[in-house]
């Protein structure tokens, strides 16, 4: 039997309002959120990681991996935000990376989705894929609005969780992929028997992290 | 039934876990061929919470003999040439976090009617390893008390004997759940904190032989042996993605649930039964499949493991004359990547196959 895995994807806005500081604090601040996900065997045992980004166009850097082989690529902000590309590509790669169910095997565990972004799309198909990625209950997602351009409610039509982060210094960053690790490692924590199509349980977020009602 | 933690039960015993202390190196002895070893930094922790946790002690009559423990086994006889064992484990998962296992088993063996029962506590709910003790006991006590009274007054293979098995199971699940919501009320808690799967099997003496009746709410498995084969029996209730579970005891649909699933199969050539819980489904997945490769491996001892497994201590035969706790619980100590839940075996089996 295949081994079951917990997909993680995290799908990071790199349009060109994300450029300097806030880039980097997104890229140092996935690093500590890996290192502090390999420090619990729980989660080592059953979490596989993908990155995708976006901006004119959107591409998975690192396809659904081991998270102990998971290396985290170098990547640059520029270009516009096109959520619809992003979500496109999350649908159709989870279609092909996530086992479900079936008489001869056992599925995965439902995948966990971080979508972050600073700004509205600028595309116009990005309802159309929020509307079927919503449809398809085929993952939780939790989904951040960054700065003060973030905007919450295009966020709530793709997913019931949407946090809200207004500030976009490092330190926020840093408190943002600290919830995505401990988020992560609270469901390898808790993978189990669950009543079918039920969120999960969040820990709380961090000062300066508010979720929208 | 031979209550684990009945001091007056014939024969009872106890495991250490046989996780090492944390950070010991490991020494597996046997391995099937694993490509994916299990990670390292796993810890053995007390349960910190009450196992009762804000239940008030009256609305649980079992606790005046009851001592919560990780792991645990029970042996009993049935009539005939029948023996039973059964086996719980705390999952790594819940040893690495401090929380109690949440899987519980029971079963009762009268003159003419049997009833076996496994329960797995859902992981999402705060107090389901009471749900799943609360449920597993009330269950076989209630059928089998309900199906004695009953048995002199149905026919052999009677229309009415099926349909008094559905009710009775149907209205003991019903009081169940209707008693899980009480007890919620009184802990100022949700009846969905105290959500569990039900596993139920009863056996009958019969002018023939024996029948068995099988129910199932939830996953897990259910699985039969005869001599020559192995099948399983029912399906498990599950969703588009590992874990996923439809229905629970206590909810609304739970008594229905059991009701309708109940079904019949003959006894004759039957060797072997077993009820596990997801915590052995899911490992040994697809069961219909791995449910002869299980009872293989608990009769003969396992000489070679499934491809992934890692055994750090090999289990010799634990079907036997004398049923084998200790070996029982080598075979739980299985360990496979990602695979850290709770497991719960129950065996009903002839020692001879012949």
């Amino acid at each position: 039997m295949a081994l079951r895995s917990l997909p993680v994807y995290l799908v990071a806005d790199c349009s060109g309002s994300m450029a300097g500081s806030a880039i980097e604090s997104v890229k140092s601040g996935m690093r500590a959120a890996h290192a502090e996900m390999m420090g619990d065997p729980s989660t080592v045992e059953v979490a596989f990681i993908s990155l995708i980004t976006f901006n004119d166009s959107a591409t998975q850097l690192i396809p659904l991996t081991d998270i102990a082989q998971f290396n985290f690529p170098d990547f640059q902000a520029g270009g516009r935000t096109n959520l619809g590309a992003a979500l496109k590509l999350l649908i159709e790669r989870m279609d092909i990376e996530v086992a479900k169910n079936s008489p001869e095997q056992k599925g995965d565990w439902k995948p966990l989705v971080f979508l972050f972004t600073d700004g509205a799309p600028t595309d116009t198909d990005w309802p159309k894929y929020a509307s079927d990625l919503k449809a398809k209950r085929s993952c939780n997602m939790i989904a951040l609005a960054a700065g003060e351009a973030g905007d919450s409610s295009v966020l709530k039509q793709i997913t019931e969780t949407v946090l809200v982060m207004k500030d976009m210094g490092p330190d926020s960053f840093k408190a943002f992929f600290k919830f995505v690790s401990q988020s992560v490692k609270q469901t390898s924590q808790k993978v189990g028997t669950t009543p079918g199509g039920s969120g999960i349980t969040l820990p709380p977020p961090p000062p300066g992290i508010t979720i929208v009602p | 039934m031979s209550p684990p933690d009945d001091p007056k039960a014939p024969v009872t015993s106890t495991d250490k876990p046989a996780d090492p202390p944390a950070g010991a190196p490991t020494a597996p002895v046997l391995k099937g061929g694993s490509v994916r070893p299990t990670s390292t930094g796993w810890q053995i922790k007390e349960p910190t919470e009450d196992w009762a946790g804000p239940v008030p002690p009256s609305k649980l009559p079992f606790l005046s003999d009851f001592h919560y423990q990780d792991n645990y086994q029970a042996v009993g006889s049935g009539w005939a040439d029948w023996k039973v064992i059964a086996g719980t484990r705390r999952g790594r998962m819940h040893a690495n976090a401090g929380t109690h296992r949440e899987d519980a088993f029971a079963f009762e063996l009268g003159k003419d009617v049997a009833v076996f029962a496994v329960c797995d506590g859902a992981g999402s709910s705060k107090y389901s390893r009471v749900g799943s003790e609360f449920t597993a006991r009330r269950t076989v006590s209630d059928i089998l008390g309900a199906v004695t009274k009953a048995l002199s007054s149905w026919s052999a293979g009677s229309v009415e004997k099926a349909a008094g098995l559905k009710r009775i199971v149907g209205d003991s699940v019903q009081q169940i759940c209707a008693d899980l919501q009480t007890i919620a009320a009184d802990a100022h808690a949700e009846p969905r904190d105290f959500r569990c799967t039900l596993l139920v099997v009863i056996q009958l003496k019969t002018m023939s032989g024996e029948e068995f009746w099988y129910s199932q709410v939830g996953d897990g498995f259910i699985g039969a042996e005869t001599v020559d084969a192995a099948e399983r029996w029912g399906t498990s209730d599950s969703g588009d993605f590992s874990g996923e579970v439809g229905c629970f005891v206590p909810d609304s649909e739970a008594p229905a649930n059991a009701a309708n699933t109940l079904t019949q199969k003959d006894g004759a050539g039957l060797v072997g039964l077993v009820l596990a819980s997801d915590g052995i489904e899911d490992p040994f997945f697809p069961v219909k499949k791995n449910v002869g490769v299980i009872f293989r491996q608990l009769r003969e001892g396992l000489n070679q493991p499934l491809e992934d497994f890692v055994y750090r201590d090999a289990p010799g035969p634990v079907l036997t004359e004398t049923p084998s706790t200790a070996d029982l619980a080598k075979w739980l100590a299985f360990e496979k990547r990602g695979e850290n839940d709770d497991r719960t075996i129950l065996v009903l089996y002839r020692a001879k196959k012949s």
